[in-house]
């Protein structure tokens, strides 16, 4: 992945350090970045040295711990501990993914926490994603046919046409991949970036759904869907293994074809 | 967003909204009762403490119950036995009947909706067998839990979230809901929220609250359920001064994965998984000839804990069981359990299409919660009417307690129970709200709220010291022993909390 820069204005400080409880013989370091609105400070980077045996074996774990046990106005969001809400998504160790996916025991020296890149910053590790979830409501992500479906069962759909939709069904909008696109970094608020190009893909290839031609027209664009480079970091940090980027290069055939 | 508001004095800043309809909650049962109400042309906010994809619904695998019978022979009132005697014959009959009988069009306009729901070969939804789920009143076992792969409440969650999109309803999201506006006539008059962004407290004056807050396994130490499952809307009505019902009824899952509690839906034993113990036996086949692997969650789980407890547990400590699945190939497993060859392999280091995966029951569901006829609404027996409902009040989903669950759920009614009842108080609603009615004022003095003291600094405290006897103390076999100790142990911890500094804020 390519290199991350924080947001212009930020100069990072170093903050406090929290050191390991004495006795601890597992230590390993946390390095985390904390900004709160309230005080008009710059962002710092605040270490905590914790004991791995006290916790379970995933980020997310490590950072419930810090909350919990060490310092309560660490602010971050989690909820499933899974991987299925979409909530626990941050930096960790340079890449966007789920806290409560990634095993400590995968990263090599300290463990370097950040907010979700090049969004704007809530407090600590909250970013602020209205924005996505807007862009993600402009594209019309509902099912949309003019024909009644039959008043008594369900519309007809092949389990070929069903499979068309795997892949993409499953995106869990932790925005991961949306964050981590240069692109979308240099163009977010015109470029609709991989998480809602995948959504819209979703809808165009839902063999149920009678809008194709409008929602293409709707992409036509050449900010909101061509700022996409095809730098492929939105696959390759999807932690739910979805690959957007080849939805992008789907919708942007399907436009060529209508063009033929 | 945020329509409405102005700000009002005090050293709090409290923001003022006034709607027909607030939900609280983003789960299936609270979008699904937002949708219906917007819908109406009530002015409805859904007013929720995560984004509403992240609710909890999101975690909801194997399926959703209706008799559809596009696998095979089905019928509504085969499934409503089923419900009835799965929940030990403690459920309503009558609401359950409703639940079965409106399973068939409320999944079948979930489809509508846009549901990726996986499919037949003849293109219909496709359904799974699952525990306690019987043809010809118990006979045999039938496919009747409608599935979107092992994803099926992410897919439900997603698409009414996409419909609330299509009809434009008002979210605040990452608002904390606090406490029941009472008045003193007993009607409920609005609801108070938290903004968790700037700390603004807002206050909702509603013609109707509709509390769809999830379930409270969170107050053990070990569940399947998300972190965010902590029982608000319970407490808040208990605030309130009303009654909860059933909250004994606690469901233990059969098969969350050994130590870390994530669920492996019962569609594995659905797909033809089976359970084994230390001496490599299928004990299930002892305890429930008939159903096996298939019985109903608690006669599987107490099967479980009692291999356990005479010494046929598995590992070196002899503390879990194993389940089966290498054996239905690696083509299925990826077909149909996707996502628990993923869970598996994260949190077990599993790869199930090779080894079986070792499992221990888990807390997982809340049968109890606020009390509410078939409409929603809540309910508050009185001497002479022992229906009496609370004006201005109703409950959805897992924090609700229609009663359709008895003392024990059957799997995939939960999502059942969350879409029936969310459309059945959207419609009532629709009748007992008039959005031209004028919006009362809230008299002076009438919400006051220790509550949010509590919320942000003292209750995790008290949490953490509670669950362990919570989790000691009440499980699957209630003694009484181990009651009256717990007793003991909240009232040693409730006096601490109390005293632990936590102030009366008051609204004005
Ligand atoms: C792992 C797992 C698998 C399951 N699988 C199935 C299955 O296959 N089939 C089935 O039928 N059932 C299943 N269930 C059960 C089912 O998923 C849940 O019972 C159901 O999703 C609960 O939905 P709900 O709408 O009541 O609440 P939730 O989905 O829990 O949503 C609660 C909502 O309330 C909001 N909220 C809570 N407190 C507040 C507050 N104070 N202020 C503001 N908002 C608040 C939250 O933000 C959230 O939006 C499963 C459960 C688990 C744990
Ligand atoms: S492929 Fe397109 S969307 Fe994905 S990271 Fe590259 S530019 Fe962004
Ligand atoms: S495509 Fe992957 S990274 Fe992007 S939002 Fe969906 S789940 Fe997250
Ligand atoms: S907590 Fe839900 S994705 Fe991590």
């Amino acid at each position: 992945m390519v290199e991350l820069r924080l947001p212009r204005n930020s100069t990072v400080g170093t903050g406090k350090t929290f050191p390991a409880p004495a006795g601890a013989k597992n230590v390993k370091s946390f390095k985390i970045y904390r900004w709160s609105p309230d005080d008009g400070k710059n962002p710092v980077i605040d270490t905590y040295e914790l004991d791995l045996d006290t916790f379970g074996p995933m980020v997310l774990d490590a950072i419930i711990h810090i909350k919990n046990e060490v310092d309560p106005t660490l602010t971050f969001r989690r909820s499933c501990r899974e991987g299925i809400c979409g909530s626990c998504a941050m930096n960790i160790d340079g890449e966007n993914t789920l806290a409560c996916l990634k095993p400590i025991k995968d990263i090599k020296g300290d463990v370097r926490i950040y907010p979700l890149p090049h969004m704007p910053i809530v407090k600590d590790l909250v970013s602020n994603l209205d924005g996505a979830y807007a862009q993600l409501r402009s594209i019309q992500p509902w099912m949309q046919a003019d024909s009644a479906p039959p008043p008594d069962g369900e519309r007809r759909q092949s389990i070929e046409e069903r499979s068309k939709l795997d892949g993409m069904w499953e995106c869990i909008l932790c925005f991961c991949c949306t964050t981590s696109c240069p692109s979308y970094w240099w163009n977010g608020d015109k470029y609709l970036g991989p998480a809602v190009l995948l959504a819209a893909y979703r809808w165009i290839a839902d063999s149920r759904d009678e809008n194709t031609g409008s929602r293409l027209d709707a992409l036509d664009d050449t900010f909101k869907l061509y700022a996409c480079r095809t730098i492929m970091n939105c696959t390759q940090t999807c932690p739910k293994g979805l690959n957007p980027a080849k939805a992008i290069g789907r919708i942007k055939e399907l436009q060529l074809e209508r063009k033929l | 967003m945020n329509a409405n508001s102005s700000p009002s004095r005090g050293a709090y800043r409290i923001v003022d909204h006034a709607y027909d309809v607030v939900v609280v909650g983003a789960g299936g049962s609270g979008l699904r009762a937002t949708l219906g109400m917007g819908a109406a042309g009530l002015k409805t906010a859904c007013v929720t403490k995560v984004f509403p994809t992240r609710s909890h619904t999101v975690a909801a695998q194997g399926g959703i119950g209706a008799s559809l019978g596009n696998m095979a022979e089905d019928n509504w009132r085969w499934h409503m036995y089923d419900t009835v005697k799965g929940s030990d014959w403690l459920g309503d009959q009558d609401a359950i009947e409703f639940m079965c009988r409106e399973a068939v069009p409320s999944v079948q306009e979930l489809e509508h909706f846009g549901v990726p729901f996986s499919r037949t070969e003849d293109g219909r939804i496709y359904q799974r067998p699952f525990g306690g789920h019987m043809s010809e009143y118990g006979k045999a076992p039938v496919p009747r839990a409608c599935a979107a792969a092992d994803r099926t409440g992410h897919a439900i969650l997603h698409t009414l979230y996409q419909q609330c999109l299509k009809h434009n309803v008002e979210f605040f999201v990452e608002y904390f809901g606090i406490d029941l506006i009472m008045d003193d006539e007993g009607a409920c008059r609005g609801v108070m929220a938290w903004c968790q962004d700037d700390g603004t407290i807002h206050r909702f004056n509603a013609k109707m609250v509709v509390l769809a807050t999830g379930g409270y396994g969170r107050a053990y130490q070990s569940c399947t359920s998300a972190h965010t499952c902590t029982g608000d809307g319970n407490g808040m009505v208990m605030r309130a001064g009303l009654p909860t019902q059933d909250m004994e009824f606690v469901q233990f899952h059969p098969t969350g994965i050994y130590p870390a509690g994530c669920l492996l839906t019962e569609g594995c034993r659905g797909e033809g998984g089976y359970l084994t113990n230390s001496e490599g036996e299928r004990f299930m086949e002892r305890y429930a000839p008939t159903a096996k692997d298939l019985a109903s969650r608690d006669v599987v789980s107490r099967a479980m804990t009692i291999e356990i407890k005479e010494g046929r547990g598995c590992g070196p400590k002899k503390d879990h069981i194993m389940m089966h699945l290498e054996h239905l190939g690696s083509d299925l497993l990826h077909e149909r359990l996707p996502g628990i060859l993923e869970t598996s392999r994260i949190f077990a280091g599993v790869d199930v299409t090779k080894e079986p995966v070792p499992v221990l029951p888990t807390v997982h569901y809340n049968m109890g919660g606020i009390p509410t006829n078939i409409h929603g609404e809540v309910v508050r027996p009185t001497a002479d009417n022992p229906d009496a409902v609370v004006p201005g009040l109703m409950a959805v989903g897992e924090a609700a307690c229609v009663s359709v669950h008895g003392a024990n759920r059957l799997g995939t009614n939960s999502l059942l129970d969350l879409i029936v009842f969310g459309r059945a108080a959207a419609r009532r609603a629709a009748e007992v709200v008039k959005p031209t009615d004028f919006t009362r004022p809230l008299p002076a003095g009438l919400v006051s709220s220790r509550s949010i003291v509590w919320t942000s600094c003292v209750t995790p405290r008290a949490a953490r010291a509670l669950r362990p006897c919570v989790s000691a103390s009440s499980a699957t076999c209630r003694r009484m022993q181990p009651c009256s100790a717990r007793r003991k142990a909240f009232r040693k911890a409730w006096t601490r909390f109390t005293k632990s500094g936590a102030a009366l804020v008051i609204f004005r």
